[in-house]
Formats: C-alpha cells, structure tokens, sequence
C-alpha cells in the first residue's frame, strides 16, 4: 500500500477536491494508494512515497519529495489516472 | 429541558457535525466511516475555534497599536478572522444557513440554466457569514435568515460562477472547470479589462506572461502562512513605529510585557501567522467531509452540473500570471488605502496576504487569458483596489454587532451583500 500526501499552499480548497478527485481515481482503478492532505506544512516530516499537488507548485517540490505528480486540469480524471500508474509502473517492488 | 436542548443544538461545532453526518449517510458509507467522518468534523471545528481565539487576541492588539499611532481604525482584510469572529457569535444561524444553501444550490442546479455547483467550502461559509450578518443586523427573524438567507447563497453558487465561463474556457481549454471563489465579478471584470488591453497588443505570443522572468524570491510568496506572517510581522512593525513617532512608545512597552518593544512585532506577527496555520487546518478538516458529501450528491443526480472549484486549480495554467497578479492587487490595495487616507476615511482597510495571493492572483490568471502580462498587471491593480475599498460599505454594519478589526474583502461578498442590505435599509 503506498501512502500519497495531496498538498496545496492553503491546504483548504484545491487539495480537497484533489483528494477527493485522486480517491474516485484510486477506487475506480483499484490502485493500492492510501491518500490524505494537507497544506505544504505537511511536507515537513512526510514519510510516504508519493506526493500529488497541482503542477505550478511542482517547480519548488520536486526535489524535495521521493516522487512528486503535478495535476494540470483538477476535474480531469484521465490525467490522474495515467500519472498515478505511472507512478505505480515506476514502483514496483 | 425542551430549551437546554435548544440551547445545546445552537453548538456549531455539532450542527457542523450534523451536515457531515447527513451527507454521510445519503452516501450510504458504512457505519465506521460515518462515525469517524462526523467526528472528525466536530473536532476540526473545535480546532477551527482554537486558531480563531488565537488570532483574534493578536488582532485585537494591532488594531490598539494602530489605533495609537495613526488616530484611526486600521482593519485587515483577512478573511478568516472575520470569520472566525463571525461563527463565535452568530455560528448557530451561519451553520443553518450554509446548510440550506447547500441545498438551494444542488437544487437550482437541477432546475434552472444556472449549473454551477460551489465547492470550495471555506468560501460558502465566508459568504454564509456575509448573509446571515446582514440579516441580523436588519432585525431580521432568524428563521428568514436561514431560509432567504441561505437561498441567496445557493443561488450565487450556481449562478456567479456562470459569469466567468467563458475565461475559465479560454484559460483551461476546456469545459469542465467552473471558478468557486467569490470575486466573480471582480474575475470577469479583469478577463475584460485584459480583452480591451489586448486589442492594443501587437504581438498577443510576446506579452503571454510566461515569458516573463520574475526573481526567484518571489516564489516565497507561494507558501501562503509565510506571506501571513511576512505581512503581520510588517504591519505590526509599522503600527508600532508609528507609535514611537507619536509619543505612545509606553503603550507599546505595556503590550510587550517582557519582550522587547521592538522585537514584540515580530513575535506578534508570527504568533499571527501560527494561529492562522491552526485556523486552516482546522476549516480543511471540518469542510472536508462535507465537501465530498456534496461532490458526491452533485454528481450522482445532477450530471450535467458544472464543478465550481477553488481558484488555485487554474494557477498551473498561468503560474507566472499569478505572481503577477499577486503584485498587481498588491499595488491596487496600496492606492486604495492612499484613497482612503486622502478622504480622510474614519476607517482604513489594509490588504492582506491571502487575498492578494489566491484572489489578486486569480485576477491575474482571467487579465493574462486575453491581455498578457499587461493585462493580468492592470485587470488586478483595479480589482485589488476594490478589494480593500468595497469593504468599507458594510464593514459599519458589521462593526456594530461586534465585527470589528476585520474584514470580508472578497468582491462579491461586498457587491451582493451591499445591495441586499440597501434594499433592507429601504423598508425600515
């Protein structure tokens, strides 16, 4: 089971309705992703493996997490889809 | 027993609770996660709360501060404590009314042309505060409150999100995204001022801002409880500078206790910005169940209806037009506190940086859509100014049922609240 953390700069708005986007995603597809969210407070101290936000914020992250998607359209279920399991092939242990 | 009962429903954090458990249990979710969904919403509630107490003390101290220094009243336009000010006194009656204007707003979806559904929580509950305010300050009985109250709001979610379409259109390339953040109007209004700039535009490839280069700290900006505490940490240090130069260095001594008087700003300032972070983390908790409630409802009987969503899900498409932006409100917020100050305004509102970030930043995106750079620059300096100034028409109001130091900046807050309470005001 991997564990996601879907942030965003507030932490209210937009990673909610990611997150909630990311798990239709995840139950539709089955995928073995456990997902909770938060602002990018969270980041500190984040253990998982795999870190969803919105791709303007990818530039400053992604060095800085083990392996980070940036969404582009938050409604389109098909690009979550194709990066979660290339996140998933990229994986495999 | 019949009123303690009453009284112990009018607790927010348990009628919160009960939305979330409703919206649980309409999505038939087993017996655990309706349990740990109603519960978990609760206590976000109460941690709400927690951040909100925590700030409020350190509002009430700049506004003295102040106060002091410059002779009149400085209000900040952060939303969240005035919110937070808001649910402490009226919760019961925001509570109720959010919950019908959940309702209107999946149902004037259903039935009229106006599809949008809002889900972005945090401002549906700014907006209830709005109403349910106005309300109650025209004496209004609290079951109209709720009812009409609530209407209205569902009927904004589904319908001002409408106005800014066409940009979202332009801007994402697609249908499927509608903007859930209430400066509609102000949003549109900069999509056409970027229209009207872009016609002057020789070369629409070139003004595209990206590709401008902006340094790189800007991007601090990104992080929004840094640019809280960034922004209270320099509005304390110039209140309290303005109180040295006016003889009150003794208040500021007083205040500061044991600190020292000039590291007591910086401290306030980023006690601010801690509160603050309490504050969110508890609203994200609190509306999270209930979002995905509605999300849930909204795409199982109304299909064609349209996701209004937070601001920042369009950001990816223009980052560098949000920074713009950004600056852009920034500088519109400066002139209109110069306006303010020039026409000696009893009352100054002060932009903040939430504001400025995801709503001036929004700006930015909608004047970017057709204007470039120029007009992403241009469409936010104009709205920023109207974010610090409509405020002042029902901040009055609000100051007397005890709101005060904050403020609601957001546009349409101001434009549909302010009509509302003059059509009351005609009546009376």
């Amino acid at each position: 089971m991997y564990k996601a953390l879907i942030c965003c700069r507030a932490g209210m708005g937009s990673s909610m309705l990611l997150k909630i986007k990311v798990d239709q995603v995840i139950s539709e597809n089955d995928f073995k992703i456990k997902t909770e969210h938060g602002n990018l407070d969270s980041l500190i101290g984040f253990n998982g493996d795999l870190v969803i936000m919105m791709e303007d914020l990818m530039d400053e992250l992604k060095d800085k997490v083990p392996y980070a998607i940036g969404i582009r359209n938050i409604m389109d279920k098909k690009e979550i889809k194709q990066k979660l399991k290339k996140f998933i092939a990229a994986n495999s242990k | 027993m019949i009123n303690a009962i009453l009284a112990q429903t009018r607790n927010t954090a348990l009628i919160v609770g009960s939305i979330a458990l409703i919206g649980l249990l309409l999505q038939k979710k087993s017996a655990k996660d309706v349990i740990s969904g109603t519960v978990k919403t609760i206590i976000g509630f109460m941690i709400f709360n927690i951040g909100s107490g925590a700030i409020s003390t350190i509002v009430t101290n700049f506004t003295t501060l102040f106060n002091a220094g410059f002779g009149i009243d400085g209000v900040t336009t952060q939303v969240e404590v005035a919110t937070g000010m808001a649910l402490n006194t009226y919760g019961t009656e925001v509570a109720l009314l959010m919950l019908v204007g959940f309702v209107a707003n999946l149902l004037i979806a259903k039935f009229t042309r106006f599809k949008a559904i809002f889900l972005t929580g945090q401002h549906f509950l700014y907006f209830a505060c709005v109403l349910a305010l106005i309300f109650i300050a025209n004496n209004l009985p609290i079951i109209v409150t709720i009812i009409i109250g609530g209407i209205i709001l569902g009927f904004c979610g589904a319908a001002l999100p409408t106005i800014c379409q066409p940009f979202m259109n332009k801007i994402t390339g697609s249908d499927n995204l509608a903007m859930g953040h209430f400066n509609c109007i102000g949003y549109a209004l900069s999509g056409y001022i970027g229209k009207f700039i872009g016609k002057f535009s020789k070369s629409k490839k070139n003004s595209d801002s990206s590709n401008i280069e902006l340094p790189q700290w800007f991007e601090l900006f990104r992080d929004f409880v840094f640019s809280v505490a960034l922004f209270m940490v320099v509005l304390f240090y110039v209140a309290v500078i303005a109180c040295a130069a006016n003889g009150q260095l003794s208040l500021v001594r007083e205040m500061s206790g044991n600190d020292l008087w000039f590291i007591y700003p910086l401290l306030q300032g980023v006690q601010f910005a801690a509160g603050m972070s309490v504050l969110i983390y508890g609203v994200r908790q609190f509306i999270a169940e209930i979002t995905a409630a509605f999300v849930a409802i909204s795409e199982k009987y109304i299909p064609n209806s349209k996701p209004a969503v937070d601001c920042p899900a369009i950001f990816p498409f223009a980052p560098t037009a949000v920074l713009v932006g950004f600056i852009g409100s920034f500088m519109g917020g400066l002139f209109g506190m110069l306006l303010m100050v020039l026409f000696k305004s009893s009352v100054i509102m002060i932009p903040a940086a939430g504001i400025c970030f995801f709503s001036g930043g929004t700006c930015g995106v909608f004047g970017n859509a057709y204007g470039g750079w120029k007009g992403a620059l241009f469409g936010s300096f104009i709205v920023g100014i109207g974010l610090v100034v409509l405020p002042l028409i029902l901040y009055p109001v609000f100051a007397d049922l005890g709101i005060a130091g904050a403020s609601f900046p957001n546009v349409d807050y101001n434009i549909v609240g302010s009509i509302i309470n003059w059509i009351f005001g005609l009546f009376r």
